[in-house]
C-alpha cells in the first residue's frame, strides 16, 4: 500500500514536471556558444526549430545595433500563474538585460494562456507599455486565439525588433555609460589606508626601538636624560638628544636636524606619501553575452500582457 | 616615544577610521532611500497623470457613469495634495498618503468594472492603451514599494545593528517607517456559492 502510494506520487510527480511547469528557478536559460546566440528558451519545444531561428537572427540584429538584450520564453505553464510576475523575477533573477537596464523578456504560456512583454527600465521610454499593448493587440493576440504560436511570436518579435530598431536615439543611449559608483572602490580604499596605517605604525615601532639600542651592550636599554633645540634656520632646528644606557652606564649623544613643529621626531622628515585608489573601471561590464550570461538589467516594471 | 602613546595613536586612528567607513555607509543607504522614494513618488505621479485622460476617455462612451468618474477624479485631486517631502516620512505620514492612493486605487478598480460593460468603450484602442499604461503603472507603484521598503529595511538594519548605532545616534540617523500592506489584504477574500 506505502509502496503503491509512494509510486502514485511519484507519477503525479514526474506528469507535473512533464507537462512544463517552470518557476523563474528552474527555467533554462538559453545556452550561447562561439559564433551562435541564442535568446529563446523554449524547453517544451512550443515553437518549431525555424522560428527560434528567425527569433535569434532578429534579437542578435537588436543587441548589436541597439544593445538590446532580450529573452523569450515559450512555455506550458508558469509558477506563478502570473505572467507578469515570472517576466519581471526571471529578468531580476538573471540580470536580463546590461548596465543600461535595456532588457526585454517575452513570455507566452500556451496552456495558461497568458503572455506579456516586459521592458527593462532603460527601455521604457523607446518601448512604452501602449506600444507593447499596441503590438500585442495588433500581431500577437488575434494569432495566439488561433493557436499559431509560431506565427504569433515570429510576428511579435518581428514588430518589436522593427519598433526598436527605427528609434534613432537608443544607440546613443546605450553608448553613453551610467557612472555607478563602486562599493568595491570604497573598500579598496579603506583596505590600502589601513595597510599604510599599519606600515606606518611598523616604522614607527621599530625606530623607536632603534633609537634604544645601545652601541656597546647591544642591549634596548638606552633612556633619553637630556634634550636641547637649536634654531639654526626658518623652521629648522637642532635637536641633541643624550641617552644613557642603563646596563651599562654607557653615554650616548644624537643629533638630528628636524622642522620646528613636527609631530614624531625621527620618522618622516619630509617626503610624502599618498594612496591612490585603484580606480573604479566599470564599463567593461555587460559586453559579452557568453554562455547566455546577462550584464545585470533593472526592472521596474514597464511593458503589458494579458489572457487570451 | 612611548608605546603606549603609539598604541592609542593606532587604536584612534583605527576607530577614527572605522567611525567615518561607518558614516558613510550610513549616508549611502541613507541616500538610497531617498532615491527610491523619489521612484514611488514618480510612479504615484505617472498614475494620477493618466487619470484625465482615462476619465476622457471613458466620459466619452458612458457619460452616465458620472458617479464613478466624478469619484476617480476626487479622489486623485485628495491624493495630489499630499506631497511628503523625504524628510518628513512618519509612520502617520505614511499611513494618510498610503489612504489617499488606496482611495485612488479602489475609485480606478471601480471606473475599470464599470467599463467592462460597455462593448464599444472595451473594443477603443485608445481605452486598451490607456489601460496596459494604467496596468504598468500600478506594477512600477509595486515594484517601487518593494523596492522602498527593501531600502528602508537594510537602512533601518544599519542604523540599529551595533556597533553603527552609537555614530548613528550621534550623526542623528533615525528609523525610518515602510509602506505597510493594504489594510484588509492580509485576509484571503471568502468565496461563497
Amino acid at each position: 500500500m506505502k509502496i503503491c502510494s509512494i509510486v502514485l506520487l511519484l507519477s503525479v510527480w514526474c506528469t507535473m514536471a512533464m507537462a512544463g511547469v517552470y518557476t523563474p528557478a528552474n527555467l533554462p536559460m538559453p545556452i550561447s556558444g562561439g559564433e551562435t546566440l541564442s535568446y529563446v528558451t523554449n524547453p517544451d519545444h512550443i515553437l518549431s526549430s525555424s522560428t527560434v531561428d528567425s527569433i535569434n537572427y532578429w534579437l542578435k540584429d537588436l543587441e548589436m545595433q541597439k544593445g538590446v538584450k532580450s529573452l523569450v520564453i515559450v512555455v506550458e505553464n508558469l509558477d506563478p500563474d502570473d505572467p507578469y510576475e515570472f517576466s519581471i523575477e526571471v529578468g531580476n533573477r538573471y540580470g536580463v538585460g546590461t548596465k543600461q537596464n535595456t532588457g526585454l523578456v517575452v513570455t507566452l504560456a500556451t496552456l495558461d494562456r497568458s503572455y506579456w512583454i516586459l521592458t527593462g527600465t532603460g527601455l521604457e521610454k523607446f518601448l512604452p507599455d501602449a506600444i507593447c499593448r499596441r503590438v500585442e493587440n495588433r500581431t500577437m493576440v488575434p494569432l495566439l486565439k488561433q493557436g499559431q504560436w509560431d506565427a504569433a511570436m515570429l510576428a511579435t518579435m518581428r514588430d518589436l525588433h522593427g519598433i526598436l530598431l527605427g528609434q534613432e536615439d537608443l544607440i546613443n543611449e546605450y553608448a553613453s555609460d551610467s557612472d555607478d559608483e563602486d562599493e568595491l572602490a570604497v573598500l579598496i580604499f579603506l583596505g590600502i589606508i589601513l595597510v599604510f596605517v599599519g606600515i606606518f605604525l611598523v616604522i614607527v615601532v621599530r625606530e623607536e626601538r632603534k633609537k634604544r639600542k645601545c652601541d656597546i651592550c647591544q642591549q634596548y636599554t638606552l633612556k633619553l636624560i637630556r634634550r636641547q633645540c637649536k634654531k639654526i634656520g626658518i623652521g629648522r632646528m637642532q635637536v641633541i638628544e643624550t641617552y644613557r644606557c642603563t646596563n651599562c652606564g654607557n653615554m650616548v649623544n644624537r643629533t638630528r636636524i628636524t622642522s620646528s613643529g613636527e609631530f614624531y621626531e625621527g620618522v618622516f622628515t619630509g617626503g610624502s606619501f599618498g594612496a591612490r585608489p585603484i580606480s573604479s573601471g566599470g564599463g567593461s561590464h555587460g559586453g559579452g553575452f557568453h554562455g547566455g550570461s546577462f550584464g545585470g538589467g533593472g526592472f521596474s516594471g514597464g511593458g503589458a500582457g494579458g489572457r487570451f | 616615544m612611548k608605546k603606549s602613546t603609539i598604541a592609542i595613536i593606532a587604536v584612534v586612528a583605527v576607530v577614527a577610521i572605522w567611525a567615518i567607513s561607518a558614516y558613510n555607509g550610513l549616508v549611502k543607504s541613507d541616500e538610497s532611500v531617498n532615491q527610491v522614494w523619489a521612484d514611488v513618488e514618480a510612479s504615484y505621479q505617472r498614475r494620477a497623470d493618466l487619470i484625465p485622460n482615462l476619465v476622457n476617455t471613458v466620459k466619452g462612451y458612458a457619460a452616465h457613469e458620472s458617479e464613478t468618474l466624478e469619484a476617480v477624479v476626487a479622489a486623485r485631486a485628495k491624493a495630489t495634495s499630499i506631497n511628503l517631502s523625504v524628510d518628513d516620512l512618519t509612520e502617520e505620514n505614511m499611513q494618510k498618503f498610503q489612504k489617499a492612493q488606496s482611495e485612488i486605487s479602489s475609485a480606478l478598480g471601480r471606473l475599470i468594472a464599470v467599463s467592462e460593460s460597455y462593448p464599444e468603450l472595451k473594443a477603443n484602442e485608445n481605452f486598451s492603451e490607456l489601460q496596459a499604461q494604467l496596468e504598468g503603472t500600478e506594477n512600477r507603484i509595486n515594484e517601487a514599494r518593494k523596492k522602498f521598503n527593501a531600502a528602508v529595511k537594510e537602512y533601518n538594519v544599519s542604523v540599529r545593528s551595533f556597533p553603527a548605532s552609537i555614530v548613528a545616534s550621534f550623526a542623528g540617523f533615525e528609523r525610518r517607517a515602510e509602506f505597510k500592506a493594504e489594510e484588509g489584504s492580509e485576509k484571503a477574500p471568502k468565496v461563497e456559492f
